[in-house]
């Protein structure tokens, strides 16, 4: 248990980096820009405790923003889609429910799975974090494009490492 | 409270959702240049809309006050009005031609309340008056001066039994005869207006020129009464428009062409 919870913070620091130094300066375009750090509020276990879930998720937010000169964006999304997760996987539950000691992996629920889930959160989480940061309507579509393509974009990274980092 | 509590811990997953999006928000919206500048204009702008509601709701509530101001206010520049658009007829009228010299005098004896009025002016065949010239207000005629001595002159009110003016309606043109009521300086009669002729209560009664001695247009009289008593005229009371009893500066009115026609009709009437 405890490997796993350092496991988790390993990922925490790692994935602060990760975007910070690298993800933060690959911008395709104006309109390409992933948030692979959220991939940490979609691996941790089922059993997280919700107070656990949601101030962890905040703290992760709170430093990227801190990286990025944006305070508050990155952990408003955050806190949102870690609030919304637990629906989430209760609607894409297998049948008889989730088995205990397993994660929310690839290597326990298959690529299927793991790719729904994949792109309802990152959509989730890039919905709130373009809107908030233009913080206006005006340009709806303009936006709503800008998080489509970049849903695409995170998701198809976060799939990827799944094949790299942590095997079972 | 207790129950508070165990509700709060209870829904402690919503709840802690709650503080730390409130925290986040607080964050975007004062630590953020662009944001804090948005959010100021649209709760402005908020504001505005309220403020703007509240203000025309408060005017709707205070119409009758305002209303009541309106008309107060009204009624005053309607007064204003009359003052200026008598001036303006007159000035018009002494202005025409140059056929017309006219002479500000001051009032210094002035009677009302006899049956044959007098008004003494304070200039006279000195300064250039003479008798016949027509004295007015800037509300009306006033009267004719009848004597002159070298500093003074002495007028024969309109509110005299004596004096008959030659008057018209202003808006038609029809011509009767000014007369002095004898009972009210305010009261008169305008005699010799036959049965066909329209005219109602409120229509404006001027001088017609045809004397000679007043310049056409001179504001008399306004209708205040219009009856059908006997035989072909109307008998219409009017209200005089000058107010005799504040009188305080006059303007003495010469005709420079009266002579020739004086000379002119005397010559028809000696034929």
């Amino acid at each position: 248990m405890i490997r796993r919870q350092i496991n988790h913070i390993i990922l925490f620091v790692l994935l602060i980096f990760l975007q910070v130094i690298f993800f933060n300066n690959i911008q395709f375009s104006f309109l390409i820009v992933p948030y692979f750090y959220v991939l940490f509020v979609l691996l941790l276990p089922f059993e997280t405790p919700g107070w656990l879930l949601l101030l962890s998720s905040f703290l992760l937010g709170i430093i990227i923003d801190l990286f990025s000169n944006t305070l508050g964006i990155h952990a408003f999304a955050t806190t949102f889609v870690a609030y919304v997760r637990p629906a989430i996987l209760k609607s894409f539950a297998p049948r008889d429910g989730y088995e205990p000691g397993t994660m929310p992996r690839i290597s326990y629920y298959g690529f299927y799975w793991f790719l729904k889930y994949t792109i309802v959160m990152v959509l989730i989480h890039h919905t709130v974090l373009f809107y908030i940061e233009m913080f206006k309507l005006t340009d709806f579509f303009y936006t709503l494009l800008r998080v489509i393509l970049s849903t695409i974009f995170t998701s198809v990274f976060i799939v990827i490492s799944q094949y790299f980092i942590m095997r079972k | 409270m207790r129950n508070i509590i165990d509700f709060i811990i209870k829904h402690q997953f919503l709840f802690i959702f709650l503080v730390l999006e409130s925290i986040a928000f607080y964050f975007v919206l004062n630590k953020n240049e662009y944001h804090n500048a948005t959010y100021q204009r649209f709760a402005q702008q908020i504001n505005g809309k309220i403020e703007l509601k509240k203000t025309q709701i408060k005017q709707y509530l205070n119409l009758k006050k305002i209303n009541d101001r309106l008309i107060a206010e009204n009624e005053e520049l309607k007064n204003v009005i009359v003052i200026y658009q008598s001036s303006y007829n007159i000035s018009k009228a002494i202005k025409k031609d140059k056929q017309y010299n006219y002479y500000v005098c001051r009032v210094i004896n002035n009677s009302i309340n006899k049956q044959y009025n007098y008004i003494t002016l304070d200039k006279g065949s000195k300064h250039g008056l003479k008798p016949k010239m027509a004295v007015i207000s800037p509300n009306g005629a006033v009267g004719i001066i009848e004597a002159v001595s070298p500093n003074y002159s002495l007028v024969i009110s309109l509110l005299n039994r004596n004096i008959k003016v030659s008057a018209k309606i202003k808006k038609n043109n029809y011509f009767g005869s000014f007369e002095w009521s004898g009972t009210s300086y305010k009261k008169a009669f305008l005699n010799e207006i036959p049965l066909h002729v329209d005219v109602k209560k409120g229509d404006t009664i001027v001088t017609s020129g045809f004397s000679y001695i007043f310049p056409e247009g001179i504001p008399l009289g306004i209708v205040e009464d219009v009856k059908i008593s006997s035989g072909t005229f109307y008998d219409i009371t009017l209200n005089i428009t000058t107010d005799f009893k504040s009188l305080f500066y006059v303007y003495v009115i010469e005709n420079n062409k009266q002579e020739e026609l004086n000379e002119l009709e005397n010559k028809i009437k000696n034929d």
